[in-house]
């Protein structure tokens, strides 16, 4: 398998202060990878290196063979790589069918004199995006709440609604920033089931989460981070029961 | 339903128009006036809404874009002599051109940082106005010679009126589309759209530059009935104007602007011409009110407050409707 997301040596400083230090780690082309580590670990801020809304201090960033460090959001995300936010960000008082259309902006070419002129361009366009409108809404299951806001549907299906607005850019790598985070314990086998699907279509995919048992049944690989640095990384079951790992995060291996 | 409900609301548009065009044949002169007016600075109140109701950047530069709309349009026409039809769209070119100058830095700036740069670019415009006289034409100020097809009153009319409903198509085209949809996500949230892949940057620019367009289009037309300016026009209070018929009428709808400010400039203008002394000079005041008044009790707007009105009356007869065929 090759790597379809090599990260080399990335480092973050905020002033005095290392968030994350020196991480190195791939991720092959067709896998899950979980990133895992306690509050603070830099996970997030290294999905912000990642994806473009920091530029990092040190090190490199190789998507698909091409060197994306520094880019700017909307490049890296044109580029292939869609991303979650942890505190679910959604254009909460835009219709849930909306949200998904922007999510499509990036792949549609029309442009101002398009809109004005109506151009044929533009209405093959809006059809082609109606239409993946439609199959994510089914994909993911949130056909029901097409016409709603989005900041007025449950919490569970706004998490879903996130992937959702991920997938309408058909990016090739998925970043995931707790997708279950605030999600009730009995509520997140459907987002884990989006999960894996998600997978399926052949999307590569990274997700931060804490809950550890369902992390051992999603991820192929996993990757610990503590205080910034990465001190563990392999098969979940390997990573469960390395020793630096329970010192730093789990206390006992659970799963 | 749907379908009724559309036929429904074009006729209503219809109507509208039509009532608009037979205004002049049932009000006085003065009235004309007053409503050309107001129809001028609808077109300045929807270009103030693309960038601030859909957009979410709140410029507080139209009103020096709105004088320099109209003193480019007077110094062609009455200095250089050009052609009424080339200097009527080259006018709002330079409008936007500037809007694209002062938007290239100014929209790197977010939130009230951009209302504040663009709040100074106004006050500087006005001292550049007040003092070079040069350019303003000092205390004479500008004249704007007018066409001959529209020396008349009521030509006048007809003619801003043609061209509020022009903006109101195009702007109608620009909201409803992948385009205003973009706009309206840099506005909800911009670090998604960015992730998202929307270059925000770019998109407020061009938002900008046509809001720029548009305002200038505003201050041509205001030119145009005044037949004369001085460096007033390009005061930052009309920013606030703007602001205000925005505010009250309903951000980001397309008939907010439309009533907000056709109805504020007639309450104003109204009661100035009350003749009681209190009213005439506390309209300013009284304008305070409303606006306070309006942003606690219908923070979307007269437009808004009216729809959710409407939803909550229908929701009521569904509901009703509903107990019948239950019980």
């Amino acid at each position: 398998m090759t790597a379809l997301l090599q990260v080399q040596g990335l480092t973050r400083l905020f002033g005095g202060l290392v968030a994350v230090n020196k991480v190195d780690f791939e991720v092959p082309q067709g896998s899950i990878l979980g990133i895992i580590g306690p509050n603070g670990a830099g996970k997030s801020t290294l999905f912000n290196l990642i994806g473009g809304a920091l530029p990092p201090s040190e090190g490199r960033i190789v998507f698909a063979g091409k060197d994306i460090t520094g880019w700017r959001p909307y490049r890296v995300a044109r580029e292939g790589i869609a991303r979650t936010f942890q505190t679910t960000a959604l254009f909460e008082e835009l219709p849930v069918y909306i949200n998904l259309a922007i999510g499509r902006r990036m792949r549609t070419r029309s442009g101002f004199w398009d809109v004005l002129l109506r151009t044929p361009r533009m209405r093959r366009e809006r059809e082609e995006t109606t239409a993946k409108v439609l199959e994510v809404l089914e994909f993911t299951g949130l056909g029901k709440y097409a016409n709603e806001p989005a900041g007025s549907i449950p919490q569970e299906a706004q998490k879903r609604l996130a992937i959702a607005v991920a997938l309408m850019g058909e990016p090739r790598l998925m970043l995931l920033d707790e997708p279950t985070g605030g999600v009730g314990m009995g509520e997140t086998d459907e987002i884990i089931d989006l999960i894996g699907r998600v997978r399926d279509r052949g999307i590569t995919v990274c997700v931060i989460e804490h809950k550890m048992r369902m992390m051992m049944s999603l991820a192929d690989r996993m990757v610990v981070l503590n205080f910034g640095v990465k001190i563990a990384e392999g098969e979940p079951r390997q990573v469960c029961e390395d020793p630096a790992v329970i010192e730093a995060y789990l206390g006992e291996c659970i799963a | 339903m749907e379908k009724k409900a559309k036929y429904a609301k074009a006729a209503a548009l219809l109507a509208l128009l039509g009532i608009a065009a037979a205004l002049p044949w049932l009000l006085g002169k003065y009235q004309v006036r007053i409503l050309t007016l107001a129809m001028a600075w609808t077109i300045a109140t929807l270009s103030l809404n693309l960038i601030l109701g859909y957009a979410g950047q709140a410029s507080l530069a139209h009103g020096a874009f709105l004088g320099i709309g109209a003193y480019s349009f007077g110094i062609m026409v009455e200095r250089v002599g050009l052609n009424f039809w080339l200097s009527l769209p080259l006018a709002c070119l330079v409008t936007a051109l500037l809007g694209m100058l002062v938007g290239l830095p100014s929209l790197r700036a977010k939130g009230p940082y951009f209302a504040i740069v663009t709040l100074c670019f106004n006050v500087i415009i006005l001292k550049v106005f007040e003092n070079w006289n040069w350019l303003s034409g000092g205390i004479q100020g500008q004249v704007v010679p007018r066409p001959a097809f529209l020396v008349q009153r009521w030509a006048r009319y007809y003619f801003v009126l043609a061209f509020l409903v022009l903006t109101l198509v195009v702007m109608r085209l620009i909201v409803k589309s992948m385009l205003g949809v973009t706009l309206m996500s840099i506005r909800s949230n911009e670090d998604l759209a960015e992730a998202v892949g929307v270059n925000s940057f770019r998109n407020k620019l061009l938002a900008f530059v046509v809001s720029c367009f548009t305002v200038g289009l505003a201050g041509v037309l205001l030119a145009l009935e005044n037949g004369q300016l001085d460096f007033t026009i390009t005061n930052y209070l009309y920013s606030f104007y703007l602001l205000i018929y925005l505010l009250i009428g309903g951000v980001a709808t397309l008939s907010g602007p439309v009533v907000g400010t056709i109805g504020l400039y007639l309450l104003l203008d109204y009661m100035k011409n009350i003749g009681i002394k209190g009213v005439e000079e506390f309209r300013y005041f009284l304008f305070g009110l409303v606006l306070v008044l309006v942003i606690i009790f219908f923070p979307m707007g007269i437009v808004g407050g009216a729809r959710r009105i409407w939803e909550w009356a229908r929701g009521r007869l569904r509901r009703g409707e509903a107990q019948e065929v239950a019980g």
